[in-house]
């Protein structure tokens, strides 16, 4: 049973690689309030698709699965999964679990 | 200063532009993204707005696709025509080869192609049938096109995924962002055009200093004796030293010197290295050692400055962290790595640093470690004979001067590139650009070759003058420090003051420009004879007076002219 620490770690792992492609003052807080698409987002849409792919190989390494998150269904969904940290830290316990 | 380079690409290389730029392991680097799918375009067109800005390096990353249509019929298994592709090649390179006169340095990375692309599977290799085989054979065209080209650098691409693991290509990132590879392939590059940077400003580390036990063998040879120490042997610890002394001796052999620091009884030590059948490594290969039970880092210190090196040439491996930590601390131009615990790991950590990386490969370089090795041999007589003067006057020292040519183009920008110490302007200038300098306005530029009777030191010394009217002004003042000290100096002075002399120069003026590196050339012009004129540090000398060249010394003229 995969916990939901377990994805809040990964997926901080994995802003750990997408900041060290950012510049010092353009980094983002590993906090689950911070809104990384749509306005008011802190990751511009390059930024994204890299937090995407990190999350997606943290979680092939952590939890041995090979996933697509930003597929159509996730696209469709009425609540953004990429909004939020917190959101994509549920999103990805739904689809994991 | 930052490093300014423009990435001009068919893909997106806007995270390599953030591995650039946001390592902080790196140099400073400004990185600007030219128009992203236009490369023959931006190749082509020097009045393309990307050009306004003024780059040190240009990075030209394409995909083989994107550049020869060809290769893009062979993807799909159509039929393709090889010379047509290899013509298309030929364009690309062109192309590639233009931008020469907008940029100082360009980097190309090869053509890969991804794992997963398995063309007619066992036959992806055939010859001009499988894709590998060809992209093989057009990289192969690409370095045959730039081999000319001492400005251009065809990296090795293929490393870069290989180190990167299966993640190198991922599709995800090229369908969401058209990025070619992971983040990590982007890393290794960086790293990579970092290295060449530095090598084309003369920043390679040149003198590698090595601790003896548990280093070059396995265990104390001093509790030991030779003959029990861990080295070759049908051992896998043994051999792996063997082949750590291998990729020394590689290394020695295209240039880099090697010195020995050692807390050891010098006796013993010198005695393994004597008679020890599976050492790689002997006495000879050494231009220098400190082996005694004194500070590493006082007798790093002394070692260095006797070979006439600057601590930022140097390189500290030694497996004690305590002695690694005091060298660090004491010494921090000094490149200290943190060497790996296991010996099976020593080969492969030493084959990975990238201090080493050359951008031009001469015969100097390759005779360098020799001509170091004879050195010692000179400073054995300098202490037998005594004074400075009889020193010289024994060495027999022989200076040919000639013109700077096309045969001399590469090791004279190197020179240009490398030499820090006796560097009167420090200017920094590429074979294209000493061309051009030299080309243009009444200008000169001389070129020093010195020999003595333990042997030859090849090209080592540079004097450039420009005329204007009748001043003449000795711009450049250049020599190894390998020939420092033994009056070639002012055998070069007389060269440059002869030729100004004989276009009727009334005033010979040189200004020195001080770096933190340079001193030594200021000590030698306040004693050369030349007025000093301390407020702007300019040394001039009178037309109507001959410059004298070292007695001890015999000047040939005009060795490349005949």
């Amino acid at each position: 049973m995969v916990l939901i620490n377990e994805i809040t770690e990964l997926v901080f792992r994995a802003i750990d690689e997408v900041n060290s492609l950012l510049p010092k003052d353009g980094r983002i807080d590993k906090d689950m309030s911070v809104i990384i698409s749509g306005s008011g987002a802190a990751l511009d849409s390059l930024a994204l698709v890299n937090l995407v792919v990190a999350v997606e190989q943290e979680i092939e390494k952590s939890l041995g699965k090979s996933i697509v998150l930003a597929d159509e269904r996730a696209m469709k969904l009425e609540n953004n999964p990429f909004r939020s940290i917190k959101s994509l830290v549920d999103y990805i316990y739904e689809v994991v679990r | 200063m930052a490093n300014k380079i423009i990435l001009i690409s068919d893909f997106n290389l806007s995270n390599f532009a953030a591995c650039l730029v946001n390592d902080d392991a790196l140099a400073q680097t400004e990185a600007a993204l030219a128009p992203f799918g236009q490369v023959m375009q931006i190749l082509m067109d020097s009045s393309a707005a990307c050009w306004q800005d003024k780059y040190d390096c240009a990075v030209i990353w394409t995909r083989p696709e994107a550049v020869v249509e060809s290769f893009s019929h062979l993807l799909m298994n159509e039929p393709f025509d090889k010379q047509e592709l290899m013509k298309e090649i030929d364009a690309y390179a062109q192309a590639v080869k233009a931008v020469s006169s907008r940029v100082g340095t360009i980097i190309v990375p090869t053509w890969v192609a991804p794992a997963y692309q398995r063309s007619f599977g066992p036959m992806d290799m055939k010859y001009d049938l499988g894709v590998s085989n060809i992209l093989m054979q057009m990289n192969l065209r690409l370095a045959q096109s730039f081999s000319g080209s001492a400005n251009i650098h065809l990296l090795n691409a293929q490393r870069w995924v290989e180190n990167s693991g299966k993640n190198a290509f991922n599709p995800k990132l090229w369908y969401m962002g058209k990025i070619m590879f992971d983040n990590e392939v982007f890393r290794e590059a960086a790293r990579d055009v970092e290295a060449v940077l530095k090598a084309v400003a003369g920043l390679s580390r040149k003198l590698i200093i090595l601790d003896l036990d548990d280093i070059l063998w396995g265990g104390v040879v001093g509790d030991l004796g030779w003959e029990n120490i861990v080295l070759g042997g049908h051992d896998p610890i043994g051999e792996a030293y063997v082949d750590f002394q291998k990729t020394l001796k590689s290394l020695s052999n295209r240039g880099i010197l090697l010195g020995i620091v050692s807390k050891n009884e010098e006796g013993i030590a010198l005695e393994a290295i004597k008679n020890h059948p599976e050492m790689v490594l002997r006495r000879d290969d050494f231009a220098g050692l400190r082996i005694n039970w004194q500070d590493k880092a006082k007798n790093i210190l002394e070692l260095v400055s006797g070979l006439n090196l600057g601590l930022e040439s140097a390189v500290f491996i030694d497996d004690s962290p305590l002695e690694r930590a005091r060298v660090r601390e004491a010494l921090p131009q000094v490149l200290v790595p943190d060497w790996p615990e296991h010996p099976l790991l020593y080969k492969s950590f030493l084959s990975g640093l990238r201090c080493f990386d050359m951008a031009t490969f001469t015969e100097e370089d390759a005779a360098r470690s020799k001509m170091y090795v004879q050195e010692a041999s000179r400073r054995s007589l300098q202490a037998q004979v005594g004074s400075l003067d009889e020193w010289i006057k024994n060495l027999n020292i022989k200076v040919a001067v000639g013109q700077l040519l096309e045969n001399n183009l590469t090791r004279t920008a190197q020179l240009f590139n490398k030499t820090n110490q006796m560097n009167l302007a420090t200017r920094r200038l590429l074979e294209d650009e000493l061309l051009r300098w030299q080309g243009s306005g009444s200008r000169k530029i001389f070129v020093f070759k010195v020999s003595d009777k333990f042997g030859d030191y090849g090209l080592t010394g540079i004097t450039s003058l420009q005329m204007d009217g009748n001043k003449a002004e000795i711009v450049d003042f250049i020599l190894s420090c390998r020939v420092m000290g033994r009056q070639v100096e002012k055998t070069m002075l007389h060269v440059a003051v002869k030729y100004a002399r004989s276009l009727g120069a009334e005033r010979i003026k040189a200004r020195y420009i001080p770096t933190e590196k340079n001193k030594p050339c200021l000590d030698f012009w306040k004693n050369s004879g030349f007025e000093f004129d301390k407020s702007n540090f300019i040394f001039s000398w009178r037309g109507d007076k001959i410059y004298l060249a070292s007695q001890w010394i015999t000047l040939e003229e005009g060795f490349n002219e005949r």
